[in-house]
């Protein structure tokens, strides 16, 4: 189980991250930027998003902020999906479909643009991909996917092969608790945390 | 031109919350009533979440039907970086598609991703 850390009360009460880097989870940069504007009319997801934002503002003005390949490329499929399920109504993505109306639907084509244009800033700017040296070609063959989904086990990976000062994922997906005792879990999810808690694995 | 210096105004120069992005709309409903153009000025200001955006600007585009152009014939910046600029445009954008949507009384959830929260 990872070492959680509550990360409203760490940066509440101004103490210090135990590592002098941290990645973000595709979760929480979809909180951050919401690029659908779901929060929109949406007091409780308001309300998560703002902690989100508090959290990582004040985090990424004191220490290093990083993502993984991972993390953009499972960005991007949320960014695809979603826009063409959002603009068109169908539930399911049609990638043929997709293509003719980015090129062909003036609407649909500027909104598109406007989403890359923030997709390129999310992991260029605010979370910069670091190379980490994780064993890519034996990732899919070592990964259970009884336990875990391949993006949390992928990004655990990467971040458990960099040095020990950048161990520390920041995500609130519960998953990743599970995994291993190899890094920090910075979390705003009170389940995890309260999980943490009651097995003497809440670090703050 | 009435200029509406952002920060003075709500007295934080963190723009994080829904309430305080609520609270800007009223100031510039209230501003156009009696102006044609409301300059926002964001001197000072540390950081914009995308939630105070939304309630800020998505919901005043969303009310009056706005789309990026009917928007900026009301509305200026200044002293705001470039990206968050770019930010509140998606904001707007989404916006705009989702009134259309309502308009044509489309389920709003058969369009919207559900809460991706925890």
């Amino acid at each position: 189980m990872a070492k959680v850390i509550d990360a409203e009360k760490l940066v509440k009460s101004k103490m210090k991250l135990p590592t002098e880097a941290f990645f973000v989870d595709t979760n929480i940069i979809i909180l951050y930027k919401d690029p659908f504007s779901t929060s929109l009319k949406n007091d409780e997801l308001s309300r998560i998003s703002e902690k989100v934002s508090f959290v990582t503002e004040y985090l990424k003005a004191n220490y290093k902020a990083y993502s993984t390949i991972y993390s953009a490329i499972e960005y991007y499929k949320h960014l695809q999906h979603n826009y063409f399920t959002i603009q068109t109504g169908d539930k399911f993505l049609n990638t043929s479909k997709f293509k003719k109306l980015k090129t062909e639907n003036e609407i649909f084509k500027d909104g598109w643009r406007r989403h890359m244009d923030l997709f390129r800033k999310v992991f260029y700017k605010n979370f910069p991909i670091i190379n980490t040296g994780e064993d890519k070609s034996n990732l899919i063959y070592q990964f259970d996917s009884e336990v875990m989904d391949f993006g949390d086990y992928a990004i655990w990976k990467a971040v458990a092969s960099y040095k020990d000062t950048y161990r520390c994922i920041f995500s609130n997906d519960s998953d990743l608790y599970n995994i291993s005792d190899d890094f920090y879990l910075l979390t705003t999810n009170p389940r995890i945390i309260t999980v943490a808690q009651s097995n003497g694995k809440l670090f703050i | 031109m009435k200029t509406l210096k952002v920060i003075f105004a709500l007295e934080t120069a963190h723009l994080l919350t829904a309430e305080k992005g609520s609270a800007l709309l009223q100031l510039v409903k209230s501003e156009l009533n009696s102006e044609d153009i409301v300059e926002l000025d964001f001197s000072g200001y540390e950081f914009i979440s995308s939630s105070f955006i939304n309630s800020a600007f998505g919901d005043l585009c969303l009310e009056n039907r706005w789309d990026i152009q009917d928007f900026y014939s009301r509305i200026k910046f200044s002293c705001i970086d470039k990206d968050d600029i770019d930010d509140i445009e998606l904001a707007i954008f989404n916006a705009k598609h989702r009134r259309e949507l309502m308009d044509s009384g489309k389920n709003l959830s058969d369009y919207y991703p559900p809460s991706y929260a925890y």
